[in-house]
C-alpha cells in the first residue's frame, strides 16, 4: 500500500514538536540524473536550459515535455516517501560557467557536461558592468513552475520552495569569487551594490514563494563555507548577507511557512546568529569531515531542526551495507527523540550517489520507523 | 626601509606598500633574496598562521597573495641573476573531471610565498599530463586537488600513473579537496594529505625537506 504523504508531521518535526512520530526524509533537492535513475524514465526535456537560463520563453511545443517533468518530480517525491515535493523557484542570472565531462555514475544533461562555477571571474567587475547587466526586474518573476505544482500535488504533500542561489552566491557567482575577494577592498561599494540588488530578487522570489498556499517550506541555500571556516569573514557575511536573509526569514515566517537554511562548509561560527538572530527553523548539509551530523544535533538539535546528514562520501564511494550501518548510527543520535531531525543526505541526492545507495539510506529510514513508530 | 614594515604591508594586502617597501629595501642595497626571504616568507608565513587559525580567509589571502606577487615583480629580475634557489618545485594541478580552481590556486600562492617554485597545469587534468608536467619541469612534488567525490577515483588514477611512470627520483604526492581525507590518502598511497592551504605549505616543506624560514 502506498505510503499517504504527511505534511503535518513534517512540519511537526521540523519545529521539534511532540508528541513522537515517524523520522520524516528531507532533501533540497536531487538531482535530474538521480530521478531519472530511480524513476526509470528519461525526462522529455533538457532541464539545464530551464534552470539556468535568465529569461525564459517556453514555447507551445516545449510546454508538454516541462509539465511533465514536473509531474515526474512530484511522482519522485511520492514514491521516495517525502512529504513534499521540492522545485527550483527563483531567477537565473548570466554567469561564467565551465563545462567538463560529468564523471558521475549517471548524467544530469543530455550533453554529459558538469558545469563548473568560474570561480576566478564573472560577467561584472566594475560599475560599467553592474549598470549593463541584463538584471532581471522583479515585476517579471513569476513562481510558473510552483503554481503548476501547486495543483497536482497529492492530499497530505506541499511544497519545499528551494531559492535557487542565495545572496553570497549568486553576489561571488556574477563577480567570481576570486575577483570578489579583491572588490571587498578595492571596490566595496560595487560588491554593496550587487548584494542589494541580489538580495532584492531573492527576497522578492521567497515573497511570490511564500505567498503560494501549497508552499510549506522555503529552502534557502548558500553555501558560506569550506572545510575549516567561512569563504569570507563572518563579519562580511554579517554586513552584506545577513540583512537580507533576515528578511527572507521574516517574510516566510509571517506567511506561516518553515525556513530550511541549506550551506555547505564550516559556517558553524555563524550558527548562533543564524538561529537566533536570523531565526531559522532547519539546518541543511553537513560534512562528516567538517562535523558529523550527530555533533551537530548534540550541539544545536535542542535550538534548530537538523536534517539530513548522511555524508556524501558515504553515500557516493561507500557499499550499501556501510551507507545502511551510517543511516542507523544518525538515526540512533538524531531519530530518539522522534522530533526534530529529518534523515537525508549530507548535501542533496546527487547523480554521483550510486541510486541503490540513496536507496538503502531511505529503506533503512522506513526500517528504523517501522522498528521504533510502527511504520512511516 | 625595515623589512618588517614590508612583511606588516604584505600582511595586511596592501600590493602598493609592499611593492613600495621592495623598491626602497633594494635601494638601500638590500639583497632581493633577504627581502623576499625576511619579508615576504615570513609574511606569507605569517597569513598562513592567520589564515589556520581562522582570523584571515580567502580574500585575505588572496590580498595578501596579491601583495607578495607585486614585490616579487620588482624582485624577479634580480633573483633570477642571484645565486638563489626556490625550495623546490610543485606541479599544482586540479583532477580530471573537475574544475574546482580557487582551492588549488591558494595552496599554490602559499607555496609561492612559502618559496616554492609552481608548476600550475590548471584544473580537469588528466593523469598522463600531470607525468608530462613532472618529467617538464624536474618537480619533486605533485600537489593534487579535488571537490567532488565524484572526481576522487581521478586523483586515484594520477597517483598510480604517477607511481607507474619511469619518473628520475622519488616524486612525492600530496593531496587536499573538500571530500579528501587522511584515510583516503593513505587508501591511494598518496605521501600526505593537507586538509586546507596554510597546512599543505607545512606538508609540502617536510615531503621536500626543507626548513621554515
Amino acid at each position: 500500500m502506498q505510503r499517504q504523504p504527511n505534511f503535518d508531521n513534517l512540519r511537526r518535526t521540523m519545529l521539534r514538536q511532540g508528541p513522537p512520530g515517524p523520522v520524516p526524509f528531507f532533501e533540497v533537492l536531487a538531482d535530474t540524473g538521480m530521478v531519472e535513475a530511480v524513476l526509470e524514465e528519461k525526462f522529455p526535456v533538457n532541464l539545464h536550459r530551464y534552470i539556468e537560463e535568465p529569461v525564459l520563453e517556453v514555447s507551445a511545443d516545449e510546454l508538454p515535455g516541462l509539465l511533465k517533468s514536473l509531474a515526474m518530480y512530484v511522482r519522485f517525491c511520492c514514491e521516495m516517501g517525502y512529504d513534499y515535493v521540492f522545485m527550483v523557484t527563483g531567477f537565473a542570472l548570466s554567469r561564467s560557467l565551465k563545462p567538463a565531462a560529468d564523471t558521475a555514475v549517471v548524467q544530469n544533461w543530455s550533453d554529459g557536461q558538469r558545469y563548473w562555477q568560474d570561480e576566478a571571474s564573472g560577467p561584472i567587475q566594475s560599475w560599467a558592468n553592474f549598470e549593463a547587466y541584463p538584471w532581471p526586474k522583479v515585476e517579471d518573476l513569476r513562481p510558473a513552475a510552483l503554481e503548476y505544482v501547486s495543483a497536482i500535488v497529492p492530499e497530505g504533500m506541499k511544497i519545499a520552495a528551494f531559492l535557487f542561489g542565495g545572496i553570497f552566491e549568486h553576489s561571488t557567482w556574477l563577480m567570481g569569487l576570486q575577483s570578489f575577494s579583491y572588490a571587498l577592498r578595492d571596490q566595496p561599494d560595487l560588491v554593496e551594490a550587487i548584494c542589494q540588488r541580489v538580495g532584492e530578487l531573492t527576497i522578492a522570489a521567497c515573497a511570490q514563494a511564500a505567498a503560494i498556499d501549497k508552499v510549506g517550506i522555503i529552502s534557502l541555500g548558500d553555501d558560506l563555507g569550506f572545510h575549516s571556516g567561512t569563504l569570507v569573514s563572518p563579519d562580511v557575511i554579517r554586513r552584506y548577507i545577513f540583512p537580507r536573509y533576515k528578511k527572507i526569514a521574516d517574510i516566510t515566517r509571517q506567511a506561516g511557512k518553515l525556513l530550511a537554511y541549506h550551506s555547505c562548509g564550516n559556517m558553524y561560527k555563524l550558527m548562533d546568529e543564524l538561529i537566533d538572530d536570523i531565526g531559522i527553523d532547519a539546518k541543511q548539509s553537513f560534512e562528516d569531515k567538517i562535523m558529523p551530523v550527530v555533533e551537530v544535533y548534540r550541539r544545536w538539535g535542542d535550538r534548530v531542526a537538523i536534517l539530513g546528514g548522511v555524508d556524501m562520501d558515504v553515500l557516493g564511494r561507500g557499499t550499501e551495507e556501510e551507507v545502511r550501518a551510517r543511516t542507523r548510527q544518525i538515526l540512533e543520535v538524531c531519530g530518539v527523540k522522534g522530533t526534530g531531525y529529518c534523515l537525508g543526505t549530507g548535501c542533496m541526492a546527487a547523480n554521483y550517489i550510486p541510486r541503490q545507495n540513496y536507496l538503502a539510506m531511505l529503506d533503512e529510514g522506513r526500517r528504523w520507523n517501522r522498528e521504533h513508530f510502527g511504520g512511516a | 626601509m625595515d623589512l618588517s614594515v614590508i612583511k606588516q604591508r604584505l600582511v595586511s594586502g596592501d600590493a602598493q606598500g609592499t611593492a613600495e617597501g621592495a623598491r626602497e629595501a633594494l635601494a638601500e642595497k638590500v639583497s632581493a633574496e633577504t627581502v623576499l626571504r625576511e619579508a615576504l616568507m615570513t609574511g606569507m608565513d605569517e597569513v598562513g598562521g592567520l589564515f589556520a587559525r581562522n582570523e584571515y580567509f580567502v580574500p585575505e589571502l588572496l590580498l595578501s597573495a596579491r601583495a607578495m606577487y607585486a614585490a616579487l615583480d620588482v624582485l624577479r629580475p634580480l633573483l633570477a641573476g642571484s645565486d638563489y634557489e626556490p625550495a623546490g618545485k610543485v606541479v599544482m594541478g586540479t583532477v580530471q573531471g573537475d574544475l574546482h580552481d580557487i582551492g588549488k590556486k591558494l595552496v599554490s600562492m602559499m607555496l609561492e610565498g612559502s618559496g616554492f617554485e609552481v608548476v600550475d597545469v590548471g584544473t580537469n587534468v588528466a593523469p598522463e599530463r600531470f607525468v608530462e608536467a613532472v618529467k617538464e619541469s624536474g618537480a619533486k612534488l605533485v600537489g593534487l586537488s579535488a571537490l567532488l567525490t565524484t572526481t576522487l577515483p581521478a586523483m586515484e588514477a594520477t597517483v598510480r600513473a604517477i607511481r607507474q611512470a619511469e619518473l628520475a627520483g622519488e616524486v612525492r604526492v600530496m593531496v587536499g579537496g573538500a571530500p579528501v581525507t587522511d584515510s583516503f590518502a593513505q587508501q591511494i598511497e598518496a605521501d600526505g594529505y593537507a586538509p586546507d592551504a596554510s597546512s599543505a605549505v607545512a606538508l609540502a616543506r617536510r615531503l621536500a625537506g626543507v626548513r621554515s624560514p
